[in-house]
């Protein structure tokens, strides 16, 4: 039986008469159009009456060329299910106010900010209006993801000042730090309200590097978007290009090779591994502890430099395409076998050592709590949700590529501090080990890539899908509607950072500042991917 | 725990020897110089330690890793003398990545006008050269040029952390 019917008529029976149409046509996702005014209800009843079903996603389209109107797409994943439930609401132009859903699900607040700079929509009841993507400079009135708007225009210069929230009262100080911040940095707006040394309010703003990504995914084919999406964030390069594959192929109804998905596992868990074993150095560093540093960034460059060897590019750019991989590292098996062997030995002693360190450990534990209902509300997603007693993870709970085939555990801890961050990555770090050395076990021969392009089942226009990976720093989300001749209609990106920020400014409430870099380095979060 | 430690100290050092390091006759094309004047002035001043602050103009965050490698113990920039600060006005280098977004135009100027002379401006990447992938987007303002003048680029989408280190050295003229 299908998976997703049970809940689609349970939602049918609890608001009779609100769902107007299904669509079931992409295998996983369920698509109910339904009544605009029903959505913060509906949302409502799949976040937190029913499911505790985490929001993945929301955004707008501007779909007058086909029906006359714009859509709002919220995504919803039913937790440990391969279920994606999608809620469509329809505006007509003219009357863009749609009820926000924020007032019931906190989580949705930033994606109707950025639906309202992007598409001119009207979140109706949301408490935040404020402009967030575009920043002062960019004139009022220009929607860039409006099919009417084109993606080489040049605007003029507006000014203007942007109204930060204030915290007022006896002994407040602010202070204001960014967008050029101390270090090596990508750059964002941190507003902190202190009364002495604690922290009583952070107001992050972000956006500084918006570079109009999703605009220019229009104006590409879908083997060209393949380049972009390893550009959203350098660092999640596998992760985005990944799911950005997984949508392009799930529409174009392509089966990708087994031994494809095996060298996509091992280049994911290979991002993931030195992207963790960097934040474990990192959070020693921000602790003080310098010798954790640099052994870290000794592992991590030999990591790196296996990337090197074996993609030519140390972030293992170019290896992931539509339809398959476009090299086989199992070739390499030896040298990715004796490498990872070298690097787990390290970081067990690296691990050792720094939980045996009694001023580690106080810096670390109890610094920087996010509880498990702030986590839910605001939809955290990757290490910090699993930190925070969330059990989530898209490689065990929608087993994409060959995950499941293989074995691995989900850490989860309970208190959502930067000690159980950390741990989780740790705990992580050794998985990803682990999972290569199952998937390298592997006898598989066949094709690298099965066949996607503009003579070989190409994809017909207007068609949709969803791309779900689980990046190293949380779900990574693209969905993907294609126009005619393989270009793409409309490709909405979301990296697990656009969640994770609001998070960070609960997680460091009540601590003290010269803590801030310590919680901050236990999210590392994406500025590029949050920025698009 | 000490034994741990007895045994790391008998092992090779990770610090890789610059001759390994820059020592590839390739490398000579990751550097491109536009303003001779304002290096070799540059130089005379840069004998000793030198200050790079690094800003972010828009980059999809690989130029910053790469750079944020010079600090690791296997390039360990430090031991030239080069150190990364906080602030541009301890600077004397600017090392700049990403094609320019609009809502970073501003933050890059005021960061540049912080910076006392003698100062150099180094491009560092294939987005800071022309705004690369991105170049003709309606959020970006296009390549470093357009907003501050550049002395310097270092190719690469990301230049690896030996072209950096190749880069920034001869710029210094200390290769």
């Amino acid at each position: 039986m299908d998976e997703r019917r049970p809940y689609i008529d349970e939602i049918k029976r609890e608001f009779p008469g609100d769902v107007l149409s299904e669509d079931t046509s992409t295998p996983g996702e369920a698509y109910l159009t339904i009544r605009k005014e029903s959505l913060p209800r509906i949302a409502n009843f799949l976040h937190e009456v029913r499911y505790s079903t985490p929001l993945l996603s929301m955004f707008g389209t501007d779909e007058r060329a086909l029906d006359g109107t714009y859509k709002v797409y919220t995504v919803f994943q039913i937790p440990r299910k391969p279920v994606f439930i999608i809620l469509k609401v329809h505006l007509n132009e003219g009357e863009l106010e749609f009820p926000s859903i924020t007032p019931l699900m906190y989580a949705g607040s930033p994606f109707e900010r950025e639906m309202q700079d992007m598409f001119g929509f009207i979140p109706v009841g949301n408490p935040d209006t404020r402009r967030m993507v575009l920043h002062e400079n960019f004139p009022r009135g220009i929607y860039p993801l409006r099919k009417d708007f084109s993606y080489g225009s040049t605007l003029d210069k507006a000014e203007g000042q942007y109204p930060f929230h204030t915290i007022e009262g006896e002994g407040m100080l602010e202070i204001p730090v960014g967008p050029v911040h101390a270090g090596i940095i990508e750059p964002g707006h941190f507003r902190f309200s202190v009364a002495g040394e604690p922290i009583i309010n952070l107001e992050i703003r972000l956006h500084y590097k918006h570079k109009g990504i999703e605009k220019l995914m229009e104006t590409l084919d879908f083997n060209e978007g393949c380049q972009v999406a390893e550009m959203v964030s350098g660092d999640s390069a596998v992760g985005h290009v990944t799911a950005y594959c997984q949508a392009v192929e799930k529409i174009a109804g392509i089966e990708t090779p087994m031994l494809a998905r095996y060298n996509r596992m091992i280049a994911l868990e290979l991002e993931r591994l030195y992207n963790h074993i960097a934040d474990i150095g990192s959070m020693s560093m921000d602790a003080s502890f310098l010798f954790g540093a640099a052994r870290a960034g000794i592992l991590r460059e030999e990591v790196m430099n296996l990337n090197d060897r074996l993609t030519g590019s140390r972030f293992l750019k170019g290896l992931v395409a539509p339809g398959g991989v476009t090299r086989d590292l199992f070739t390499a098996r030896d040298d990715i076998t004796n490498t990872l062997k070298e690097v787990g030995g390290g970081l067990k002693e690296l691990v050792a050592i720094l939980l045996s360190s009694a001023s580690f450990l106080d810096r670390v534990k109890t610094t920087g709590v996010l509880n498990k209902k702030t986590a839910e509300d605001l939809a955290v997603t990757g290490p910090p949700a699993r930190a925070s007693g969330i059990d989530s993870d898209m490689r065990r709970d929608v087993p994409y590529e060959a995950y499941g085939e293989v074995r691995f555990k989900v850490p989860v801890y309970k208190e959502g501090d930067v000690f159980c961050r950390l741990s989780v990555r740790i705990d992580e770090a050794f998985e990803s080990i682990n999972i290569i050395e199952q998937v390298l076990k592997k006898a598989v021969q066949g094709p690298l890539k099965a066949n996607v392009g503009a003579r070989h089942a190409v994809p017909l226009p207007y068609r949709y899908a969803l791309g779900c990976v689980e990046g190293w720093r949380g779900a990574i989300l693209y969905w993907i509607m294609t126009a005619p001749g393989d270009k793409l209609y409309r490709c909405k990106i979301k990296d697990p950072s656009f969640c994770n920020w609001p998070g960070l400014s609960y997680a460091v409430l009540g601590n003290i500042v010269p803590d801030f870099p310590l919680c901050n380095k236990s999210f590392n979060l994406s500025y590029a991917g949050n920025d698009l | 725990m000490q034994k741990m430690i007895l045994s790391w100290l008998k092992r090779r050092i990770a610090t890789k020897d610059l001759k390994e390091l820059v020592g590839d006759a390739k490398l000579k094309d990751c550097l491109e110089v536009v303003n001779t004047t304002s290096i070799e002035e540059f130089q005379r001043f840069s004998r000793r330690s030198v200050h790079i602050r690094e800003v972010d103009a828009g980059s999809c965050n690989a130029c910053e890793l790469e750079i944020n490698a010079l600090n690791n113990p296997v390039y360990d920039i430090e031991r030239f003398g080069i150190h990364f600060v906080a602030s541009p006005r301890h600077a004397d280098i600017l090392l700049v990545t990403g094609p320019v977004t609009r809502n970073m135009e501003m933050a890059l100027r005021k960061t540049y006008e912080a910076t006392p002379r003698p100062r150099l401006v180094v491009a560092v990447g294939g987005c800071a050269r022309d705004g690369g992938i991105f170049k003709g987007s309606y959020a970006i303002v296009g390549g470093v040029e357009r907003v501050i003048p550049v002395d310097a680029y270092i190719r690469g989408c990301p230049p690896r952390p030996q072209e950096l280190l190749y880069g920034i050295l001869r710029i210094l003229g200390r290769i």
